[in-house]
């Protein structure tokens, strides 16, 4: 039987308190969560895997459960049933190979590691975002795309931190911004005004 | 253009880049706007300042202490930084209050009288006032001179945000000759004074209450007291509707009188907090939910010295100004709600004296006065 019809028939069996004490991760936020997909999971069903299409035309598969909780997008898709786990698979027009399985592998070790302590899951994060600005950049749009909270905010204040306490030539030059925008006289006037911001 | 000659600016959308922005400390963002005219534009534009402000201001890492130190020059110390030891001798810098042009009648110090959204309000007694925004310098000065008050210690402040109008308002009440209760306040945006002795409901006329008030929620809040205890509580004047009302303080605490604690804001909440000699402690009362009197709570009762609380820190430990009379030391330590030294700053910052110097903890902002903007795009309408 088709997951769906399953759905249907298990929540018409239970009661509709149950759904009150069912929450799951989402995106990094908690949401609510139909009684009848934690009943499957309990029941033991196979673990159901997606297919991600990337840019580049490569197929990654990966279990529907790691995707699910991390990028809202990709829940959407499931939970309206517009995917079709049997035929389809995700296209991600936005998202190159290189970064998709990043993306994946950071999905991946955060649903497999969640009950690490606080310290190694800051040392796996620290290790994985070192890389060079370009692939920083790739990261943080794909992570916009598919909306996936917590990589945002790992991102967000690893770029914050970057920035943080720097001058503005040191800012200028890790962010590799070349033309800054201001007329000669008006850069020259900045650094007047403010030469200890430079 | 090949990608390795691409900057952030390039590559990524607006739409990144203004919430990359809105993350960074209020702090770097005033020296950010010179990196490029496009975060130039994203920083300056009118609209950031309130949601950069939203963004951050609930969490204290953007927390400063300013605590005077005379009439010419204040300490700024940022709060998040104070407890980590490799950064300990930048902690704190000194910055030169806005300079005056108002001839000065007294020779009494600057006080601080509260802050607003990044505004420090800073008063010079029975002369003059300064609002003053320590990140980007912007000040005013508004003379109060002409207010005659019989005794100098009758006036009470308040500082506050009216949202409903995009005006700070500096309120002020005292009795006087007559013994009439009387009320006004300073608007900003209109650069004038306002009677508001209307607003004065009847049984207030026998209060005392304390020197200023503290913003939150949209009303200004004061710590009033009378010596029959009927009305004890605080005080409450809502800005917008200008009008007044009043909750109660915890049971325990009634019929103290004279008055032996003090009101102040703990991570978003009324709190009210006392020393108690006898038993050298700190007791610190907090209201978890506004204006519902049976969520007071007793949170924290801190050991040692004189504890003053000055802001919260990770949703429950306090950092409080340690006074330690054994050692004549003046430093910041940090609580957790069970009562235990979780971390001191590294070494004494201030000379023990400035223990009875004014301060008060602002978060930084860059939001201009109101009115500011409009000017700014008048100019560019008319092409100045």
């Amino acid at each position: 039987m088709e997951l769906l019809c399953i759905r249907q028939w298990i929540s018409g069996l239970l009661p509709t308190w149950l759904s009150a004490w069912c929450i799951k991760p989402v995106g990094g936020a908690l949401v609510r969560q139909e009684p009848e997909y934690i009943l499957l999971a309990l029941m033991g069903s196979p673990l159901k895997k997606i297919m991600l299409c990337s840019s580049e035309k490569e197929i990654f598969s990966v279990e529907e459960q790691v995707m699910v909780q991390h990028s809202v997008i990709i829940n959407n898709m499931i939970e309206d049933g517009s995917y079709n786990h049997e035929e389809s698979k995700i296209p991600l027009d936005c998202v190159d190979s290189k970064t998709l399985k990043k993306v994946i592998d950071y999905c991946t070790h955060h649903t497999h590691h969640h009950n690490d302590n606080q310290e190694d899951l800051e040392a796996w994060d620290a290790q994985f975002l070192n890389v060079d600005s370009n692939g920083l950049y790739d990261l943080l749009m794909a992570a916009n795309y598919l909306e996936i909270r917590n990589l945002l905010d790992l991102i967000y204040g690893t770029i914050k931190n970057m920035i943080k306490g720097k001058k503005i030539d040191e800012i200028r030059r890790i962010f590799n911004i070349k033309d800054h925008g201001f007329t000669p006289e008006e850069e020259e006037q900045n650094r007047k005004e403010y030469p200890h911001f430079y | 253009m090949e990608r390795k000659h691409m900057g952030m600016n390039d590559i990524l959308p607006l739409e990144l880049i203004h919430r990359i922005l809105l993350r960074v400390p209020a702090g770097d963002l005033f020296r950010l706007r010179f990196i490029s005219k496009l975060w130039h534009s994203l920083i300056s534009h009118p609209d950031f300042a309130e949601s950069h402000y939203d963004l951050n201001s609930a969490t204290s890492s953007h927390s400063h202490f300013f605590l005077l130190k005379d009439d010419t020059n204040a300490w700024c110390v940022q709060l998040d930084t104070l407890f980590d030891v490799a950064a300990a001798p930048t902690t704190h810098k000194e910055v030169s209050l806005p300079s005056r042009e108002m001839p000065s009648f007294s020779c009494s110090l600057f006080r601080t009288m509260g802050s607003c959204r990044g505004f420090v309000l800073l008063d010079k007694k029975l002369d003059f006032l300064v609002i003053w925004n320590p990140l980007t310098g912007s000040s005013k000065t508004i003379s109060y001179s002409h207010i005659k008050v019989p005794r100098y210690d009758l006036i009470r402040y308040g500082f506050g945000f009216d949202a409903s109008r995009d005006d700070y308002l500096i309120v002020l009440s005292w009795h006087d000759d007559y013994n009439q209760h009387r009320l006004v306040c300073f608007s900003l945006r209109t650069n004038s004074w306002i009677n508001l002795d209307a607003s004065l409901p009847k049984y207030m006329s026998r209060w005392k209450y304390q020197l200023f008030g503290w913003f939150l929620h949209g009303a200004i809040h004061w710590l009033c007291y009378s010596r029959d205890y009927i009305d004890d509580g605080i005080l409450i004047f809502d800005l917008k509707e200008r009008s007044f009302s009043k909750i109660s303080m915890p049971q325990q605490l009634v019929g103290d009188y004279p008055i032996t604690f003090t009101l102040t804001i703990l991570g978003g909440c009324l709190a009210l907090y006392l020393y108690d000699h006898d038993n050298h402690k700190t007791e610190i009362w907090v209201m978890k939910e506004y204006k519902v009197p049976s969520s007071w709570i007793l949170m924290y009762e801190i050991p040692y010295g004189n504890n003053v609380p000055i802001c919260m820190s990770n949703g429950s430990d306090i950092i409080a100004l340690n006074y330690t009379p054994r050692y004549y030391w003046l430093r910041f330590v940090k609580y957790n709600v069970s009562g235990e030294l979780l971390n001191y700053s590294p070494r004494p910052l201030f000379e023990s004296d400035y223990f009875y110097r004014s301060f008060c903890v602002y978060t930084e902002s860059l939001f201009p006065f109101p009115g500011d903007n409009k000017d700014r795009d008048k100019k560019n309408k008319t092409g100045m």
